[in-house]
């Protein structure tokens, strides 16, 4: 209800659910809730250990299990927060040329609780707000939910993209 | 309680003697000044003592003393003290549950007080802590460059006023009342200088007494004033605030004295509130919209017997269902038990005193020449453990409004008491007319599980009040009511300037009081 006054999606509002991925759509056609449940995908040690040394992130909590022991945060080694970021956006992003022009930047960035190895993440993305910006494009502004096997929150942030307009 | 009398009024050996608290001491009980009587029975229960205060010396000893305690503290810090004193006020909140028993409240509308007030405080302690710097001052907004090259740039900083802030509170809720001024302007670094409404004094007594025990606050922070504020406004300065809340007769003639517009002193009142609550098109009855708008006018009729600054006075519906609404509400206000709130079987108590009670009746005698009475027999209806010869009690009196739009009092008079006026309307356009006829409420809310209904009431009314909230079957089982506290939520309308009891008020001279903001607080 709230949401339906005031334009902008909040999470617990229904939210629209259909075959043609959300990133299909044009600015103008895409609906506020619009939303895409991701396939699932498990984080395993060897994919901590390839973004640790590709990206040079090695953290001791990434690398370490014995740096982790009574560590306040960590329950052992645990995945990255931008590799979860990465994974998410490979989880769902639509990679065929479209409406989608541009990944703008993300708002509002939290990491709420650790992945380990093992464990598996989803993501959830909704339409949330609606900006035009010119004729030719307008911003999107999406609510996204990183969430782990057990369904409980392991990220959220907005993520703003650059929509075409119909034309 | 007090003994049990023979006839007429008399004070009980344990009557309570109230005096102020003052400059760092409690002042002493001086001459009786005003016997304060039950609610249920009639009896004296305290007196409020005068004794010689000179409010010069009790501003200026709040500025110089409590100020820079407080102004020393970041706003972590104050935070900190908001949370020790919540936490000891809930050790002790069983005197004040039995002391509001005198003022006719039954074990619900106390624990609205009571801890709706200390969990005000917690509310506030955790907001400045989560939310506020660990600073004295605040950053508001970002850097504006001035400059072409930027070696020239603004930055709005806020910062604690040098002044205090003047608290007179309302008779209905001593505890919360009190509590919900004193927090933010703790939290932004100012002293407060509180005075009770009499009538219910003696409860506030008490909660400035448990204050004082606990230490929590550093000296200067509170006064508190009993009785008479005698020549304290002729010594208030630009930087003291008066939040004040009561009748808009009183609130006028404050502000116009001459010493708050000499020296622009900021003044924020809360005063009468026509609330309303709108039962849109589509909640037909028996849909599970029209039931939670029956359920809540009952409700705000009942709790605190309608002594609540926030409660529906004014119910709206379709015109084509006021037959029904009429009705549930008659069927629902007669299973009502009134009575001594020291009964478990009372749902209602009176009213705070005989005196509320003669002005709410006159109040309902003026309505009455625009509406009809529906339900309620003021002069004939049942009590429990009580005699209604002898205490302030009123059962539910609601009425019919046949001609709203020709109306104007209805519109204009709160009785605030356990009275409520039902209206009907032929359009949403007239819905949002006659709701904005209050003249700017504290809370309106509206029973719809119509979005565009829902939006278009809210983008209607939205200007006029404080809060608008939306009640519908999804929030049902979650939404805690019309009127209950909300110390997350900005607490006003044109009643109460927005930024009423919000810490920034009492903040910085470059924040000017904004403008009345319209709050969804409800997500559905």
């Amino acid at each position: 209800m709230l949401s339906g006054v005031t334009g902008r999606w909040l999470k617990g509002s229904p939210v629209l659910e259909g075959d043609l991925h959300p990133f299909r759509y044009h600015y103008d056609d895409l609906e506020i809730g619009r939303t895409l449940v991701s396939k699932s995908r498990q984080i395993t040690l060897d994919d901590i250990e390839h973004f640790a040394h590709f990206t040079g992130d090695t953290f001791y909590a990434h690398m370490d299990e014995e740096a982790t022991k009574g560590h306040p945060f960590f329950p052992g080694r645990v995945a990255h927060g931008y590799l979860l970021l990465s994974f998410a956006a490979g989880l769902f992003v639509d990679p065929d040329y479209g409406p989608v022009l541009a990944n703008y930047g993300l708002d509002s960035l939290r990491f709420v609780k650790p992945v380990q190895p093992g464990e598996q993440i989803q993501v959830r993305l909704t339409a949330k707000e609606k900006t035009p910006r010119n004729k030719q494009y307008g911003e999107v502004r999406w609510d996204v939910e990183i969430t782990t096997g057990t369904g409980e929150t392991a990220a959220t942030y907005e993520l703003l993209t650059m929509n075409a307009m119909r034309g | 309680m007090t003994q049990p009398q023979s006839s007429g009024a008399r004070a009980s050996d344990n009557v309570m003697k109230l005096d102020s608290f003052v400059r760092g001491k409690w002042s002493g009980a001086g001459d009786p000044a005003a016997e304060i009587h039950s609610a249920v029975t009639g009896d004296v229960v305290a007196l409020a003592t005068r004794s010689d205060l000179d409010m010069r010396e009790i501003l200026a000893y709040g500025r110089a003393v409590g100020g820079k305690n407080l102004r020393k503290l970041s706003f972590h810090q104050r935070a900190g003290l908001l949370k020790a004193l919540a936490d000891y006020l809930s050790q002790h909140k069983d005197r004040l549950y039995k002391l509001s028993l005198h003022a006719g409240a039954t074990r619900t509308d106390a624990m609205i007080d009571v801890d709706g007030g200390i969990g005000t405080l917690f509310a506030y302690a955790s907001k400045g802590r989560r939310e506020l710097p660990n600073t004295r001052y605040l950053l508001d907004g970002n850097v504006e460059g001035l400059s072409k090259g930027g070696a020239f740039a603004g930055q709005h900083i806020v910062t604690s006023l040098h002044g205090v802030a003047l608290h007179i509170n309302a008779f209905n809720f001593p505890c919360w009342g009190m509590l919900e001024k004193l927090a933010p302007a703790l939290l932004a670094g100012v002293p407060v200088v509180t005075k009770p409404a009499t009538v219910t004094a003696y409860v506030a007594y008490e909660l400035v007494r448990m204050i004082t025990e606990s230490g929590a606050l550093p000296e200067g922070a509170l006064q508190f004033i009993v009785g008479s504020t005698g020549d304290l406004f002729d010594h208030l300065t630009c930087q003291d605030v008066v939040s004040f809340t009561g009748s808009a007769d009183t609130s006028q003639k404050l502000q116009r004295h001459p010493v708050v517009a000499r020296e622009a002193v900021r003044f924020i009142a809360e005063r009468d509130s026509l609330n309303a609550a709108i039962l849109a098109p589509d909640a037909e009855p028996g849909s599970p919209e029209f039931d939670l708008f029956i359920k809540e006018v009952a409700k705000e009729m009942t709790v605190k017997a309608g002594q609540k600054c926030t409660a529906i006075r004014r119910a709206l519906a379709p015109s084509a269902q006021l037959d029904a609404v009429i009705t549930a509400l008659r069927d629902r206000l007669a299973k009502v038990v009134i009575g001594n709130p020291e009964s478990d079987k009372v749902r209602m108590g009176p009213l705070v005193g005989l005196g509320q009670r003669s002005d709410v009746l006159a109040h309902v005698t003026k309505l009455r020449t625009e509406a009809e009475l529906v339900a309620g027999d003021p002069d004939n209806f049942p009590l429990v453990d009580a005699d209604a010869r002898r205490g302030a009690f009123v059962p539910p009196l609601l009425l019919h409004c046949a001609k709203p739009v020709a109306a104007t009092a209805v519109h204009e008079i709160e009785a605030f008491g356990p009275v409520c006026t039902v209206m009907g309307y032929d359009e949403l356009d007239q819905a949002i007319a006659l709701t904005n006829r209050g003249g700017g409420s504290l809370v309106a809310s509206v029973y719809t599980h119509d979005i565009q209904a829902a939006a278009e009431l809210t983008f209607g009314i939205g200007s006029f009040h404080g809060r608008v909230a939306i009640i519908d079957r999804d929030c049902a089982t979650e939404h805690t009511g019309h009127g209950s506290p909300m110390p997350q939520m900005v607490h006003g309308g044109r009643a109460a300037p927005a930024a009423a009891r919000s810490w920034a008020v009492s903040a910085a001279c470059n924040t000017t009081c904004s403008a009345p903001r319209c709050r969804v607080p409800l997500a559905c």
